[in-house]
């Protein structure tokens, strides 16, 4: 993997300044405009999760060339609480009847690769990908 | 204020033939984005309730605005030393369009509101006994939606109680209330009556216009300096969007309304090219949030329908793929999945010829929806079959066909009838075990339900005995046995037995004609639940 770009995320503004390069980095890379309004999209959602959960954490955006082809990808990390039902806390929307479907399961669907890891009062990571040219995720 | 009012109401009283002053007190206050609506009856009459209404009317006045159950709390504190007064609060809330109500004592409170399709609904608010100024109950408040023209209607217990039906809400408060105080009134107490129309329900558009007002501003600031942090916004108000239930459409309709009054703004063409560039990236952003929810919904509904789609696949492995020819015995059975947003469910049936010459007919429903109850159905009617075709007697069968569901605890609620026929000495013998009754159509006479010897369903009781119901059945008999998805409306199965036994008649005719008909008649084009379906007949089989 190349080199990470990290952003710590304590406060509303760095979630400004992890969407502003994750936009710079997936137009680097030569992904549509659309695909980067989603990649800013799904950096808000981690952010958004890692504040409401955790308090601080940080986000690391990076490059990776897999099979021939140009990814992006995005790392969350937090120290927070940990997630107990990693099930529910990624499924939930429609098909539960909880939630709107917004948060870790948005993410999810808007990118075309998710990992989580989360253990209990040690915190989360969840990693997510987007690859290049893919109409859909 | 410039506001319209909230509300629009009157109040109808009388009082006691004999004494001076009423002890029943209204009271309607409005504060900002609401309204107090109270009636308070002074427990007993004469002047000394008439002072404990009025005091716990001052301290309403001071306090609107405060919870409902707060009010009661302190006309509680603040009533200490009077008499008492018994209560009802309603609060208003304009920015949510509800009313919040609570009742302590026995002054009644009826909200006749209209539902979005039009329907008139009563509610009935829940009082809990007690006394202000003397024994507090807990209080629990209970909030409902209102819409422009629900009425609220208070009573105080001078007033019979079934004061509310019906009422005609075409008519002013004024006419409502004189109208019950007419005729509803005992004549042996104060007796008041308030009602209160409700005037807001723009709470909708306005949260709109506030919307439209953020997302104004916030285009603005993106067309002015760009950057990150203006789109930001555009995603956050996306998101605010979904979470207060906007449409896209009315998304849409508020950015291209922000778009034209920007673009009016300007002249040049490069200037109009710039904005109309930025506008569809800020646009964008504002709907990432639907794109979420879409792909949410597009996940689900595939789920649902692979699901569905195994489901349907068990479904049609598990029933028998063709029924036997059993000579002199007609045999004809249908099973039809539950209807669109409806998953299979576990309904079964089995027809069989046993080594002796007798026939065992089966119909079975395992409760729940899906591949889950498809594949427990198959267990069921597996196990089913193993224990009968040795040719036990139907009690036996069933007998350890419960037991069997208690020891693999496959938490289904399950129920089904065996039924095993003799033609040679036209006997019947059945056990029943939660199921609804067959239907048994004798050559001559009437048809009848075999309703004697319901036993428990299958598991739920351990150790239970199941007891035979044996039957005479002459040759040119037919027997109906289905699940409970071809007989059950809203209100239970009664009516559906009774529509059943009509529809089918004395059952002559074709059997596979027969069964095409009782689903016609009774489910139509679209089941709402699955349902299974065999008719047999005896003896002649051309009936």
């Amino acid at each position: 993997m190349a080199d990470e770009d990290r952003i710590s995320i304590g406060s509303d503004s760095d979630l400004v300044v992890a969407r502003q390069k994750g936009r710079e980095l997936a137009g680097q890379l030569g992904f549509s405009g659309t695909d980067a309004t989603l990649i800013a999209t799904a950096i808000s959602e981690l952010a958004r999760n890692i504040l409401a959960y955790a308090g601080a954490g940080e986000i690391a955006l990076s490059h990776v060339f897999e099979n021939g082809r140009d990814g992006i990808v995005v790392v969350a990390r937090d120290e927070g609480p940990g997630i107990v039902d990693i099930d529910a806390a990624t499924n939930e929307g429609f098909s539960t009847g909880r939630g709107l479907g917004m948060g870790l399961p948005g993410t999810r669907r808007l990118m075309d690769e998710f990992q989580i890891h989360s253990e209990a009062g040690k915190g989360t990571q969840v990693v997510v990908k987007k690859w290049r040219g893919r109409a859909r995720g | 204020m410039g506001d319209p009012p909230l509300l629009e109401w009157n109040v109808a009283t009388r009082t006691m033939p004999g004494e001076a002053e009423s002890g029943d007190v209204a009271v309607v206050r409005s504060f900002p984005d609401g309204a107090l609506v109270a009636a308070v009856d002074g427990l007993g009459h004469g002047p000394e309730a008439a002072r404990a209404a009025r005091e716990a009317e001052e301290i309403l006045r001071g306090s609107a605005g405060e919870p409902a159950d707060r009010l009661i709390e302190r006309c509680h504190q603040g009533l200490k030393r009077s008499r008492g007064v018994v209560m009802t609060v309603a609060c208003f809330d304009a920015t949510e369009d509800t009313v919040t109500w609570l009742g302590v004592g026995n002054v009644e409170g009826r909200l006749i509101r209209r539902s979005d399709e039009g329907e008139v609904h009563r509610e009935f608010m829940v009082l809990h006994a007690g006394i202000v100024g003397y024994r507090l109950p807990p209080l629990r408040v209970v909030t409902l939606p209102v819409r422009r023209g629900d009425v609220l209607i208070l009573a105080t217990d001078g007033i019979r109680g079934d004061f509310a039906d019906p009422v005609d809400l075409s008519r002013t408060p004024k006419q409502i209330a004189e109208r019950i105080l007419e005729e509803e009134d005992k004549g042996t107490d104060d007796a008041l009556v308030m009602v209160v129309r409700y005037l807001g329900g723009d709470a909708a558009k306005a949260s709109l216009s506030r919307f439209r007002d953020s997302y104004s501003a916030a285009f603005e600031q993106y067309l002015a300096n760009g950057g990150e942090f203006a789109l930001r916004l555009a995603y956050e108000l996306g998101r605010e969007a979904v979470k207060e239930q906007l449409s896209v459409l009315e998304l849409a309709t508020i950015h291209h309304s922000v778009l034209g009054a920007s673009l009016s703004s300007r002249t040049g063409t490069g200037q109009i090219e710039g904005v109309t560039e930025s506008a569809t990236q800020f646009f964008l952003e504002s709907l990432s949030a639907f794109e979420m929810v879409q792909r949410g919904f597009w996940e689900a509904s595939e789920a649902a329908r692979l699901e569905r789609e195994v489901a349907q696949t068990l479904q049609r492995r598990l029933l028998p793929e063709r029924l036997p020819d059993i000579p002199g015995v007609g045999v004809a059975a249908r099973y039809l999945p539950g209807g669109i947003g409806v998953n299979v469910g576990g309904d079964w049936y089995d027809v069989f010829l046993l080594p002796d010459g007798r026939i065992g007919v089966a119909v079975g429903d395992v409760l729940g929806r899906g591949a889950d109850a498809a594949s427990v159905m198959g267990q069921v009617r597996m196990a089913f079959r193993a224990y009968a075709l040795g040719g036990e007697a139907p009690e036996t069968v069933v007998d350890r066909m419960d037991a069997l569901i208690q020891a693999m605890g496959l938490g289904h609620f399950s129920t089904m009838i065996y039924l095993v026929l003799d033609p040679s000495a036209r006997l019947l013998r059945m056990v029943r075990a939660g199921h609804p009754p067959p239907l048994l159509l004798p050559p001559r006479g009437e048809s009848r339900y075999l309703e004697a010897g319901l036993g428990v369903p299958l598991g739920v009781v351990a150790g239970a005995k199941y007891e035979p119901v044996v039957e005479g059945v002459e040759p040119g008999s037919v027997l109906i046995l289905y699940t409970d998805g071809l007989v059950e409306t809203r209100d239970g199965i009664d009516e559906g037995l009774v529509r059943l036994q009509k529809g089918v008649g004395a059952g002559r005719g074709d059997l596979e004609t027969l069964c095409d008909r009782i689903l016609e008649q009774m489910v139509g084009s679209t089941a709402h639940d699955d349902v299974a379906l065999v008719a047999i007949r005896l003896g002649d089989a051309s009936g």
